[in-house]
């Protein structure tokens, strides 16, 4: 499998907040998006994932444009609050396939099956953000597209989100991960930064305050 | 598929607001409800302070016109809306006027009887009002200055007409006797109508009586303003939830729909109860009072509940911040429901203002309910409301799909 992302140009307005993002991955690879608040990171992703239509340039999954192979987990939880775990799970997973999830799937990676009768709001942001990643990558995708998974998470609940990256990687998938987080972006195989609108690729070598600088 | 079970989620999550919802609900329809029943016993309208004085000034010594006035005073439908209080001078009854006594004064000029009793018609009764009292007291000035005039000016010209021929034909032993018989005929016959002062003044509620008008009117306020109670349906809906159902098809049409009719149907039972059980209520403390039947209101409400969501929607999906969103609402819907006569009827106000009144869609809603239940044509204002509650969800379907589509972060 090989993400092809070529020319992607996104403006709202007059403001022109992606003007040429070119990258690629292969299976069993991840790619890490960074760059500084409001460079486009999530838009990027929103327009990955098919809710955004970009202005000009193609999404690409071996050759075809098929939004039902990404897996978007935004940077939000998207859940109810006043429903419980298993109600939101409900919204995305029939009966049967549920249960096997939760036996044997993501959902049992995720840890899920301890809080599932419980109402969303009176989860802690971990279980809340895992909760999420469960919801969001129902139906098999292929392409996981992850908006800051692990940020303002507990040690315990971001080493229950790698783990799942790790087996989603295993599997041959690829993963798409916006971050700030130093740990992730040493994790994923290759670094892209956002600056002015246009990525470039940047090369790990540890030096955290060059790449600081290019984020400003 | 996905679709549907949102749908199924949405009416699930309203269940379990509702039980947080529906008591704040029936607090908020108590609390119109004593307002409503204070404001008609206390209030303006209450009987001990509902007749709005005038005063008449001038020429009132004359025997006739004098007899005029009483009459009104006695026999007339305004008796019950009105005190005419005779004044020393002109000058006295503006000192009152001004210092607020009186809502207005009648000035009969002198001569003005034998004007009358030659047919010069060369004086004229003044009545004079502020400008800016255009409300209500200024209303019903207008007409019941034009009612006395009217009145005393045919009392008038009918007795000394009488008079005049008694005296020409040699009928003076009969004179004081005819004069009583035909007072006592116009008081019979000219004062006795009812119509004017049923129709314009008590028959204020588009062919309701005033507390069904005001039944009405305050389970339309509470329908509207039943947004705020709905508020927490609106307050956890998430962009991210909003964009993750985009991907997977579910479009911003297929969302709104969904949380529209779970909606509705909260707004359903938080609307119908607390009428059905107030109407109850008011059947067995103040018997008669209420004529209009639950029967009739239930069904007439409920364009009126699609229209007050579509609202809501709009509302909350405009102004996303808690606190503003009801402030919003609260001001929002107690402008326009004052404006559309919910607390005064709406022919009160100057016509500019009751017309804008009337082409809200408070406005519209309370001329399609009062229409239903009084059994008259309701066309043009079930118009309007079904315009209203397309163009409320149209504009909602729109930002929905600016805020999911043009999310920036």
């Amino acid at each position: 499998m090989k993400l092809e992302v070529s020319r992607i140009k996104k403006a709202y307005g007059k403001r022109l907040i992606l003007q040429d993002i070119s990258f690629e991955a292969a299976s069993g690879q991840s790619v890490a998006i960074l760059g500084g608040n409001g460079s486009g990171k999530s838009t990027l992703l929103s327009i990955m994932a098919g809710v955004l239509r970009a202005d000009d340039g193609k999404v690409l999954v071996d050759g075809k444009q098929d939004p039902a192979v990404f897996g978007y987990v935004p940077q939000g939880n998207p859940l109810m609050e006043e429903l419980t775990a298993a109600d939101n799970l409900s919204l995305w997973y029939d009966k049967q396939t549920l249960e096997r999830e939760l036996e044997e799937g993501v959902l049992r990676i995720l840890g899920i099956r301890e809080f599932l009768k419980t109402p969303v709001r009176k989860l802690s942001g971990g279980m809340k953000k895992r909760l999420s990643i469960g919801c969001c990558v129902s139906g098999n995708p292929k392409i996981l597209l992850l908006d800051e998974p692990t940020a303002a998470l507990d040690l315990a609940c971001k080493d229950q989100i790698y783990g799942y990256m790790n087996s989603f990687l295993s599997q041959g998938g690829i993963v798409v991960l916006v971050t700030h987080d130093i740990h992730e972006i040493e994790m994923c195989d290759r670094c892209y930064v956002i600056q002015n609108g246009k990525n470039m690729e940047y090369q790990k070598d540890g030096d955290f305050h060059k790449l600081a600088g290019l984020m400003q | 598929m996905i679709g549907r079970r949102y749908l199924r989620l949405q009416l699930k999550r309203i269940i379990r607001l509702a039980v947080g919802i529906i008591p704040t609900a029936i607090l908020l329809f108590a609390c119109l409800a004593i307002a409503a029943v204070l404001y008609l016993n206390y209030g303006p309208n209450a009987d001990k302070c509902e007749k709005i004085k005038i005063g008449i000034a001038g020429d009132t010594q004359d025997s006739y016109l004098g007899m005029g006035i009483l009459a009104i005073q006695s026999f007339d439908d305004t008796r019950y809306l009105v005190d005419f209080i005779e004044m020393d001078s002109s000058k006295k009854a503006q000192e009152a006027f001004l210092n607020g006594e009186i809502a207005g004064y009648l000035v009969i000029p002198d001569g003005f009887i034998d004007s009358v009793v030659y047919g010069r018609n060369d004086e004229k009764i003044t009545y004079v009002v502020s400008k800016e009292q255009k409300g209500l007291a200024g209303m019903l000035m207008d007409d019941l200055s034009k009612i006395a005039e009217a009145l005393i000016i045919c009392s008038q010209n009918a007795v000394y007409g009488m008079q005049e021929i008694l005296i020409e034909n040699g009928g003076e032993e009969n004179y004081n006797n005819y004069t009583n018989e035909l007072n006592l005929k116009l008081i019979d016959q000219v004062l006795s109508r009812t119509q004017l002062a049923e129709v314009k003044i008590l028959g204020i509620s588009l062919g309701l009586g005033t507390m069904d008008y005001y039944f009405v009117a305050v389970s339309l306020l509470f329908c509207f303003l039943l947004g705020i109670c709905g508020a927490p349906f609106f307050w956890n809906r998430r962009n991210d939830l909003g964009m993750l159902l985009r991907q997977r098809g579910v479009r911003s049409f297929s969302q709104i729909f969904s949380e529209y009719i779970a909606y509705i149907l909260f707004l359903l039972i938080a609307t119908y109860i607390p009428i059905i059980v107030s109407k109850r209520i008011f059947e067995i403390f103040f018997p008669r009072v209420l004529t209009i039947s639950v029967g009739d209101l239930l069904p007439a409400m409920l364009p009126v509940v699609l229209l007050a969501g579509a609202f809501h929607f709009l509302l909350f999906e405009i102004v996303q911040q808690t606190i503003s969103s009801i402030l919003v609402q609260s001001v929002l819907v107690t402008a326009m429901g004052y404006l559309s006569g919910f607390m005064f009827p709406a022919y009160f106000f100057p016509e500019r203002l009751a017309e804008i009144g009337r082409k809200l869609p408070t406005g519209c809603a309370l001329r399609y309910v009062s229409d239903s239940v009084s059994k008259t044509d309701r066309f043009a204002p079930m118009i309007g409301m079904v315009c209203y509650t397309i163009l409320f969800l149209g504009m909602t379907l729109i930002i929905r799909k600016r805020r999911l589509c043009g999310d920036e972060r």
